[in-house]
C-alpha cells in the first residue's frame, strides 16, 4: 500500500504531469467561466491533446480541468446571473443577489471555499467507497458486466432529467452509432456502406469534438442578435479573511452538502447539477437564520455553502461508479472511459488488481486539484472581470481550429473531420430539439460493451436466458437496474420541483419588489 | 451564450412530433438493414440481432414520445398559467394573496429578496462582456454557412495550400463573420493557426498538411 503511494507519488510529481495539471487548471478556470460553455465541452477539446499524453498526465489534465470549470461556473452567476456551467445554476440568484449588494466577493470567496471542502470529501469518499466496489466486481462474469452496463445505460437516461423518451431516443441513436465497423462476433461489416475506413468504426473522440465543441460553435454562429452584458465591479481584495469566517459559521452546511453531494453524485446518472439542487433545496428548507434586517445576505451565503460543497463533491464521486465498475457516471466521466481505453486501460475492478499505480495516482491527483483550487479560484475572482471580456467571436474561432486539428490528429485522416463536422450538426439539431447529448455518450462508450457481454453470455450457455437472472450477483445488480429506473422520476421530480418553484418564487418577489418601488 | 428562446407549449409539441417521427422512420430502415444480415444462425446472435433490437426501440420510444408530448404539453400550460398568475397576483398588489404553497413545497426554498437590497439599476459595472456575437434574420444562416463552407474550403484546399495558410482564413473568415474587427479576426487566425501548427507539428509530432509551403 505503502509503496504504491510512493511510485504513485512519483508518476504524479513528473515535470510533465504537474505542467499538464496547471494548463488544464487555466483552462478549465477560463471555460468555466465562460456562460454557455460547460465543463463537457472543456473535457472534448482537451482530448484530442491527452491523446498524446501518458495515461497519468492525461487522467490528471481531465479531472483537474473538471473541479477546475464546476467552481468557475460560479463567476458568471454571480456576476451576470447566467450560470457557466449547469452545476451551478441552483444558486444563482443568490449569488447575483450578494454581488448586487456589493458582497460579490464574499459570496464567490465561500463557493470557491465550500467547493474544496466537497471536493475533498468527494475524493476522500471515492478513495474509500470505490475499493469495496471494486472488490465487489472482481467476481464479475459476463452476466454481470452485462448488467452492469444495462446499469449504465438506464442511468444514461436517467441523466436527460425531464426528457426520458428523448433521453431513451438519443441512447439508442448512440448504441447505433457503436454498432458501427465489424461486429463482435462474426467479423461483420455493419453500416459501413462500403467504406473500408469505416471498420474500424465510429471514433469516440471525434464524435465528442462534433457533438460537444463544433455544436456550441453552430449554436452561437446562428443565434439571435442577444444583449451585451454588463460587468459589475467586484472588490477583489481582502475577502480571503471574511470568506473563511463565513464558512466557519456555515459549517454544518459545507459538511451536509458534501455527504448530499457524494451520495447523489455517486448513483449513476444522477450528476453534479442534480446534487446542487437537492443540497441548495434541503439547505434553504432547514435554514435556522431567522429572516430579519440583513438576514437575507446570510442567508446565501448558508445556501451557497450548501449546493457549491455538494456539486464539487459530486463531480469526485461520480468516478466511484467510473473506477469500480467502468461504467460512467455523467459525460465527464464517459469522456475518461473513452480516454482510459485508447490509452489501455480498463477501468473497472481490474484497475484495482494491476494498476495499483495508476489508481493511487488517479486519488492524488483528486486531492492535489481540489488543493490548487483554493489559490487558483482566489485568482479567479480577482480577475473575473477580464475573462468575462475575452470577446466570443475569438473564442468561436479558436474552437473551430482546436476541433479540425484534434479530429484530424485521431488518424491523420479527413474521415474523422468529416464525423466531426457530421456529429457537430446532430448536436445541433438535438440541442434545438431538446434531445440531450449525455446519453448518445454513454451509448458509443457502453453500445460495445453490452452487446459482446450478451454474446458470450448467450454463446456460452446455448440460449439459457434464466442464467442472466439466476445468478446471486446478477440478482444484485438487476434490482440497482430497476431502483435506478425508479429513481429516475423521483430525483427529476425532485430537481424540477425546486427549480420551478424558485422560478415561480422568484417571479412573484419580483413582482412584489417593482410594486413596492412603485 | 445562446438567447433562450421559450417556444409556446404548441411549438414544443410540433418539435416533438418532428423528432418522433424521425425516430420511427430512423427505426423503420434500421430493422430491415438488421435482418438483412444474419441475426440468429444455429443458434448464435449474429451481427444482426442489435441493431434490430435498437430499430424496435426507436421506433417504440418514438411512438411513446408522440402519445406523451401530448399529456406534457397540457401540464406545461398549467405551469406556465400558474407562473403567469403569481406575477400578476404580486403586480396587482404587495397584499394581495399570492398562491399559497402546500407543506412539502419546495417553494419555500426559493430565494428571498429582502427589503434592504441594493436594486438591479444602481450595480456599479465596470466593463461590457462581448456577447452580442448573435445576428438577424438571413444574417445567421449566412453565418452557418461560412463555418460549415469554411470548413469544406479546409478539407479541400489544406493539401494544396498547406495547414497554416487554410487554417488561419478559416479561423478569420468564423470570427469575423461573427463581428469582429477585421483586425481582431486577421490576428486570431494568424495566431491561431501557428500557435495550433507549432503544438501538433513541433510539439506533438502531428504531420498536418504542409502544402506548397515547404521546409518547416
Amino acid at each position: 500500500m505503502i509503496e504504491n503511494f510512493g511510485s504513485a507519488l512519483e508518476l504524479v510529481a513528473d515535470p510533465t504531469t504537474i505542467l499538464v495539471v496547471l494548463l488544464a487548471a487555466l483552462f478549465g478556470l477560463v471555460i468555466g467561466s465562460l456562460p454557455g460553455m460547460t465543463a463537457t465541452l472543456a473535457a472534448a477539446l482537451l482530448v484530442p491533446f491527452t491523446f498524446f499524453l501518458d495515461p497519468v498526465p492525461a487522467i490528471a489534465a481531465i479531472i483537474t480541468m473538471s473541479a477546475m470549470a464546476i467552481f468557475a461556473g460560479d463567476v458568471p452567476s454571480a456576476l451576470l446571473r447566467i450560470p457557466g456551467t449547469p452545476s451551478s445554476a441552483a444558486y444563482t440568484e443568490d449569488a447575483f443577489a450578494l454581488t448586487r449588494n456589493g458582497k460579490g466577493a464574499l459570496g464567490l470567496g465561500v463557493s470557491l471555499v465550500a467547493s474544496v471542502f466537497g471536493g475533498l470529501f468527494g475524493s476522500i469518499m471515492l478513495i474509500f467507497v470505490s475499493p469495496i466496489l471494486g472488490e465487489f466486481a472482481l467476481r464479475f462474469t459476463s452476466y454481470e458486466y452485462f448488467w452492469v452496463a444495462v446499469l449504465g445505460l438506464t442511468a444514461a437516461v436517467i441523466v436527460s432529467k425531464g426528457a426520458q423518451l428523448k433521453g431513451g431516443i438519443a441512447l439508442m441513436v448512440g448504441l447505433l452509432v457503436s454498432t458501427v465497423g465489424l461486429d463482435v462476433t462474426l467479423g461483420f461489416p455493419r453500416f459501413t456502406f462500403g467504406d473500408e475506413q469505416l471498420y474500424r468504426g465510429v471514433d469516440f473522440i471525434a464524435a465528442m469534438i462534433g457533438l460537444f465543441g463544433l455544436s456550441e460553435v453552430l449554436r452561437a454562429v446562428t443565434a439571435k442578435r442577444g444583449e451585451s452584458m454588463p460587468i459589475p465591479r467586484i472588490e477583489g481584495a481582502g475577502t480571503i479573511r471574511p470568506t473563511f469566517r463565513a464558512i466557519w459559521r456555515n459549517k454544518a452546511r459545507v459538511g451536509s452538502g458534501s455527504v448530499i453531494g457524494g451520495v447523489v453524485g455517486a448513483l449513476p446518472g444522477a450528476g453534479a447539477d442534480i446534487a446542487a439542487w437537492i443540497a441548495y433545496a434541503f439547505t434553504r428548507s432547514t435554514s435556522r437564520i431567522r429572516p430579519g434586517k440583513n438576514s437575507a445576505d446570510d442567508q446565501r451565503v448558508e445556501a451557497i455553502s450548501g449546493a457549491s460543497s455538494a456539486n464539487n463533491a459530486g463531480i469526485a464521486s461520480a468516478y466511484v461508479p467510473t473506477l469500480a465498475f467502468g461504467i460512467p457516471g455523467d459525460t465527464i466521466t464517459a469522456i475518461l472511459i473513452g480516454v482510459l481505453l485508447v490509452k489501455g486501460i480498463t477501468p473497472g475492478p481490474d484497475l484495482f488488481l494491476y494498476q495499483t499505480d495508476t489508481l493511487y495516482a488517479l486519488y492524488i491527483i483528486f486531492i492535489v486539484a481540489n488543493l490548487l483550487l483554493l489559490p487558483l479560484g482566489f485568482l479567479l475572482i480577482r480577475v473575473s472581470g477580464f475573462v468575462l471580456r475575452i470577446p466570443r467571436s475569438v473564442l468561436m474561432g479558436l474552437i473551430v481550429a482546436i476541433s479540425i486539428c484534434g479530429a484530424f490528429a485521431i488518424n491523420n485522416g479527413y474521415l474523422e473531420v468529416g464525423l466531426m463536422v457530421l456529429f457537430g450538426v446532430i448536436g445541433y439539431l438535438f440541442e434545438k430539439g431538446g434531445i440531450p447529448l449525455a446519453p448518445v455518450v454513454l451509448g458509443i462508450v457502453l453500445g460495445p460493451i453490452v452487446e459482446r457481454t450478451f454474446m458470450q453470455s448467450v454463446i456460452k450457455t446455448d440460449w439459457n436466458l434464466a442464467e442472466f437472472f439466476t445468478r446471486p450477483i446478477s440478482a444484485v445488480l438487476i434490482v440497482l437496474v430497476i431502483l435506478a429506473i425508479a429513481s429516475s422520476p423521483l430525483m427529476s421530480w425532485l430537481g424540477r420541483r425546486a427549480e420551478r418553484a424558485t422560478a415561480l418564487q422568484a417571479a412573484k418577489d419580483r413582482g412584489s419588489a417593482a410594486d413596492a418601488a412603485g | 451564450m445562446t438567447a433562450t428562446e421559450t417556444p409556446g407549449p404548441t411549438a414544443a409539441v410540433r418539435g416533438n412530433l418532428v423528432i418522433a417521427a424521425a425516430s420511427v422512420v430512423a427505426g423503420a430502415v434500421v430493422i430491415p438493414y438488421g435482418a438483412s444480415m444474419p441475426y440468429i444462425r444455429e443458434g448464435i446472435p449474429g451481427p444482426g440481432l442489435f441493431p434490430m433490437m435498437i430499430g424496435g426501440l426507436l421506433v417504440l420510444f418514438g411512438v411513446l414520445l408522440a402519445l406523451t408530448s401530448m399529456l406534457g404539453a397540457r401540464r406545461a400550460r398549467r405551469d406556465h398559467a400558474e407562473l403567469a398568475a403569481a406575477t400578476a397576483a404580486a403586480g396587482a398588489g404587495a397584499g394581495s394573496a399570492a398562491p399559497e404553497d402546500g407543506p412539502l413545497s419546495m417553494a419555500s426554498a426559493s430565494v428571498p429578496d429582502s427589503g434592504g437590497d441594493t436594486p438591479e439599476d444602481e450595480l456599479e459595472t465596470v466593463a461590457v462582456m462581448d456577447t452580442d456575437i448573435g445576428s438577424d434574420g438571413a444574417r445567421r444562416w449566412i453565418n452557418g454557412a461560412i463555418l460549415m463552407g469554411g470548413i469544406v474550403f479546409y478539407v479541400l484546399f489544406a493539401q494544396i495550400l498547406g495547414f497554416p495558410l487554410t487554417m488561419a482564413i478559416l479561423v478569420t473568415a468564423i470570427v469575423w463573420s461573427l463581428r469582429a474587427k477585421w483586425w481582431v479576426a486577421v490576428t486570431t487566425g494568424v495566431l491561431a493557426s501557428l500557435g495550433l501548427w507549432a503544438m501538433f507539428e513541433l510539439g506533438l509530432m502531428v504531420q498536418l498538411p504542409d502544402g506548397f509551403i515547404q521546409g518547416f
